[in-house]
């Protein structure tokens, strides 16, 4: 019951006109308890085993339940609800607790899968899903510019899932397989935040996710075990990132990732203070046996500069380029294995980041658009 | 110098015109001729708007009883005789034609005594019409009584305007006169009440305190001579300014004289505001007295006989000795001095005060002691803080600011206390989402998030510009903007100077734009709907000294932390680290505070601890 109570709070309005939305609600359903929460933004419901005397429900207060709870000791805990008045009684060995709450006919129903009604869905593999909102989710975009970039786009076609964000100044785009294919494409806005929220629920799960999106095709709904995630959906048209990646790339440098995530790590300390302008100078080694370097350097005024030079294996020819040093160490704490590809184009075009050696080798794309620095 | 007639030439050069307009030009004829006359002393009476009476009694020279009826012929004048002696102008009077000209309008008496004379004359003209001098009791000096102005010119009467107004405009004039001369005791007595009176003790801050009010004394800033380097050849700028803290709603607190004359120059003006610019807010203006000294003859004072107004042969660099001065003053004079917050003497612990307001006004230790002095008489008379010199109008003492804090000793002014630059804060939390409270090594300061931010974002921008390195973050795909009408124009009008900060924007169809890239330090706002904001202020006029400042400013404002928006302690610490690396921390570029402080002495005082 507690871990179910932390699960389900992440859902509870911290801020909210609405009373009934700072509550959780606890119900009997098929012999099981349900308990559930939402913001109106997402909604978590789980459900916990337990002997079920009589039906009843009730929504109470989250923190003050979940408080109480986390103090038991570990033994069976009794609910019970008076049907005319509001109250909890929460009963563990020694120990009860009355909690006024509201009554469950307020709060707002959460819709749940149930395969037929919903307009779609399909299957993946929990720890890809998680991997795959990890790489795409800090792109999307934090301002309210435009409210399709604060999302992610999810589409899915045939046997794969397509995440993407974009927040204008780069983009980040990963392919993941589904557990079957699909007999039409489809293609949805996610909230970033609530991704992030769902990547959390996963959390080390092996079966599988049912993803699904509601008849009013207004909400995506997640299975997650017993758990279940309903996101709200942003409307609107998103950009259509493909067109935005580049073709081709000049400048092809492949660099040892834990190399260079060091080195514009250092470099990005310097650069705090100028607008967070990291350069990379690339130099394409003398001939093919002779490695290249890159050499990755930031200056501040006032404080000093740092230049740090990493071996790589460089086509192409030489370049310069500058970027936002957060839009490099963003993508580079997510790429977490292997080597890493960067494609250039020259100072005034998208440069890219990919795996080195991925297959295919679009798995993960992702693209930056470089500064232009007149210093 | 005798009165003598002057040549018929020289009449025809002088420019001529009404020298009698209005009361307020009679007044200042009457007044200037009691200062030519050496005067040490001048009473002015003024009744129902200057047409019931003017009366001005000096203690100057007095006019030999022979010349009296000599005075009152036009043209006549002691202080001329030669069309080359106006190009040395000295005194202010010259044309000789005042008293007459008064005298044909008016119920006129003039009686007059030199020292060396045993009786006075007095002679009256009514309506042009002189009477025979008669021989009168009188002290020395000379007195003149206008009554009746315009009596028998009832179309000039019609034209003036209510009373109150002709009133204010000649006491406006011999503050003027009073402020140019602070070494002349001047008194001002309005429909038998006292308006204003100088001590003539030569200290021109006393004598703005006597006229505007005692904050003005410690806000005032002496000019400093400027160095070689900075000084401009031929032109010297001295007299005080306020701090920009204590400002007005227009510029009648605000003079400039030019070898003694009072003029009315707007390049002077601009040259004086632009050194406050962004000290300031929008529709506030300093105070101040700033006299020019230069070659009589680089200088034309003859261009309207009634009119303040002069030409400079070289205006520019008259701005330039008045810019530089003032910019030396403003830069030297507590350069990061964060006003200070008074609770006022509300006893919050006084039964059924509990609910009084408390009022909070931005101080300084200076003001502390002036507000403090015992000024209730209304008399004008305010404390003497500085002590007086030979009679010759010199500059202030060094250091003006504390000064007024030592000779009016206050219970909590506390003289030592160095002037306070942004001291190093630790802060404490945030109030309203708006306010960061922090701590400081003298009690408390308040900090206006958005002001502060705002200030940070101006600079950078400014030094960006100045080193030529502004980095830009273009879009991947550029983002198109709807836009009214008005912010179109205002594109239209701005394109160049949002490029030069960084910008790029093309049009992109009817009332639409595209922004290819922004300024890099500006990452993270939501810049389109900024750069309507950025837009909808430049359609409003902007503010700032030239274009690209206005759009600087406007950019600055717009794409800072708001207010309302919780920070956490870690950005609010950032923030106050960069508010106390600008160069002028204390206001954001629109002219409005960044920080108010709570001294330690204030809250202890509040707090009833002593
Ligand atoms: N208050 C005064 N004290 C002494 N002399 C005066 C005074 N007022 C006027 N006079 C004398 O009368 C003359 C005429 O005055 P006025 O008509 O104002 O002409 P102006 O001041 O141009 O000479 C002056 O030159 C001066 O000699
Ligand atoms: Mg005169």
């Amino acid at each position: 019951m507690q871990r179910a109570l932390s699960q389900v709070s992440r859902a509870v309005a911290s801020k909210t006109a609405l009373p009934v939305l700072a509550n959780i609600l606890l119900s009997t359903e098929e012999g099981r308890l349900r308990i559930a929460a939402t913001n109106l933004e997402i909604g978590i419901t789980t459900w916990i085993s337990a002997a079920v005397e009589d039906e009843g429900k009730i929504t109470v207060d989250a923190r003050l339940l979940a408080e109480f709870v986390n103090t038991l000791p570990n033994a069976p805990v009794e609910l019970s609800v008076e049907p005319s008045r509001s109250v909890l009684t929460v009963r563990s060995g020694r120990d009860k607790a009355g909690i006024n709450g509201i009554d469950a006919e307020d709060f707002p129903v959460i819709p749940s899968l149930d395969g037929e009604t919903d307009a779609f869905s399909a299957s993946v593999d929990p720890q890809q899903l998680r991997d795959m909102i990890a790489h795409v989710e800090f792109a999307a975009a934090t301002d309210d510019s435009r409210p399709v970039l604060a999302g992610v786009l999810t589409r899915f076609e045939e046997n794969q899932l397509t995440l993407a964000t974009c927040d204008g100044f780069r983009l980040a785009i990963r392919k993941g397989a589904l557990s079957e294919s699909l007999p039409e494409r489809f293609e949805t806005i996610v909230p970033a935040r609530a991704m992030r929220e769902m990547a959390r629920l996963i959390g080390d799960a092996t079966e599988p996710v049912q993803l699904a999106i509601t008849q009013s095709r207004n909400q995506l709904l997640a299975r997650i075990g017993e758990t279940e995630f309903l996101s709200r959906l942003i409307e609107g048209m998103f950009p259509d990132v493909m067109q935005i990646v580049p073709k081709e790339t000049a400048t092809r440098v492949e660099v040892g990732r834990e190399a260079f995530v060091n080195a514009v790590r250092r470099a990005s300390y310097f650069a705090r203070d100028n607008n967070d302008v990291v350069r990379i100078q690339v130099n394409p080694g003398e001939d093919e046996l002779m490695p290249g370097t890159i050499e990755v350097s930031a200056t501040a005024a006032e404080r000093g500069n740092s230049q740090s030079f990493v071996d790589a294996a460089i086509t192409g020819a030489k370049d310069q380029v500058a970027f936002n040093s957060r839009y490099l160490t963003d993508v580079l704490a997510v790429v977490r294995h292997g080597d890493i590809m960067l494609g250039l184009n020259g100072p005034n075009q998208a440069g890219m980041v990919r795996y080195a050696n991925a297959e295919p080798d679009d798995s993960y794309t992702y693209v930056i658009m470089p500064m232009v620095t007149s210093g | 110098m005798p009165i003598r007639l002057l040549d018929e030439r020289v009449i025809g050069k002088i420019a001529a015109g009404e020298v009698i307009e209005r009361p307020a030009s009679a007044l200042k004829e009457l007044v200037e001729n009691s200062l030519d006359a050496g005067a040490t002393t001048i009473s002015v009476a003024i009744q129902k708007g200057g047409s019931g009476l003017i009366e001005v009694v000096d203690d100057g020279a007095g006019i030999p009883a022979a010349e009296l009826p000599l005075a009152l012929q036009r043209h006549a004048t002691s202080k001329l005789t030669e069309w080359d002696d106006l190009h040395r102008l000295a005194s202010l009077g010259f044309r000789g034609e005042a008293l007459p000209s008064i005298a044909a309008v008016s119920d006129f008496s003039v009686r007059s005594r030199t020292a060396d004379a045993s009786v006075g004359t007095e002679l009256d003209v009514v309506y042009g019409v002189a009477r025979p001098p008669r021989p009168v009791a009188a002290v020395t000096g000379t007195r003149v009584t206008v009554r009746d102005l315009f009596g028998n010119v009832p179309a000039r009467r019609r034209f003036l305007r209510q009373a109150g107004t002709e009133t204010a405009i000649m006491v406006r004039n011999i503050a003027a006169y009073a402020l140019a001369r602070p070494d002349v005791a001047f008194s001002v007595t309005v429909d038998d009440r006292r308006s204003f009176a100088t001590d003539g003790r030569g200290d021109e801050v006393a004598a703005a305190v006597a006229i505007w009010g005692t904050e003005v004394g410690p806000a005032a800033i002496r000019l400093p001579e400027l160095d070689e380097s900075a000084a401009v050849p031929g032109v010297t700028a001295t007299g005080w300014i306020g701090l920009p803290e204590v400002t007005r709603s227009h510029r009648n607190s605000l003079l400039f004289f030019v070898n003694g004359r009072w003029v009315q120059n707007r390049p002077l003006l601009f040259a004086l505001e632009e050194a406050y610019h962004s000290l300031v807010m929008v529709g506030r203006h300093p105070v101040g007295v700033i006299r020019i000294a230069l070659d009589p003859a680089m200088v034309d004072v003859n261009v309207h006989p009634t009119k303040a107004e002069v030409k400079f042969v070289d205006e520019r660099s008259v701005a330039r000795a008045v810019s530089r001065a003032a910019h030396r003053a403003l830069s030297t004079a507590r350069p990061n001095e964060v006003p200070e917050v008074h609770l006022g003497d509300t006893t919050l612990r006084e039964p059924g005060m509990e609910n009084r307001p408390i009022s909070l006004r931005p101080s300084t230790p200076g003001q502390r002691a002036w507000g403090a002095s015992p000024l209730g008489d209304g008399t004008g008379f305010g404390p003497r803080p500085f002590e007086p010199k030979d009679g010759a109008v010199t500059g202030l003492p060094v250091p003006a600011v504390r000064s007024g804090a030592t000779v009016v000793p206050e219970p909590e002014a506390d003289p030592a206390v160095p002037a306070r630059p942004v001291p190093v804060l630790r802060v404490l939390g945030q109030v309203n989402g708006t306010y960061i409270i922090a701590e400081g090594p003298d009690g408390m300061f308040m900090i206006d998030q958005h002001a502060a931010h705002e200030r940070v974002m101006y600079e950078r921008i400014l030094s960006e510009m100045q080193g030529r390195r502004i980095d830009r973050q273009p879009f991947l795909d550029p983002m198109i903007v709807e836009l009214t009408h008005q912010q179109y124009g205002a594109f239209e009008r701005s394109t160049a100077e949002l490029e030069a900060i960084g910008f790029q924007i093309d049009p992109f169809g009817p009332q639409t734009v595209a922004i290819r890239a922004m300024p890099a330090m500006m990452r993270g706002v939501n810049i389109g709907e900024r750069l309507r904001l950025i837009l909808d202020e430049l359609a409003e006029g902007g503010t700032g000294e030239s274009w690209l400042d206005a759009v600087a400013i406007s950019a600055a404002c717009h794409t800072s932390i708001r207010a309302g928006q919780a920070l956490s302690l870690a950005e609010m610490r950032e923030l106050v680290a960069q508010l106390e690396q600008t160069e002028q921390p204390r206001a954001c570029g629109h002219g409005r505070p960044t920080m108010l402080h709570l001294s330690q002495g204030e809250l202890e005082k509040q707090f009833a601890r002593r």
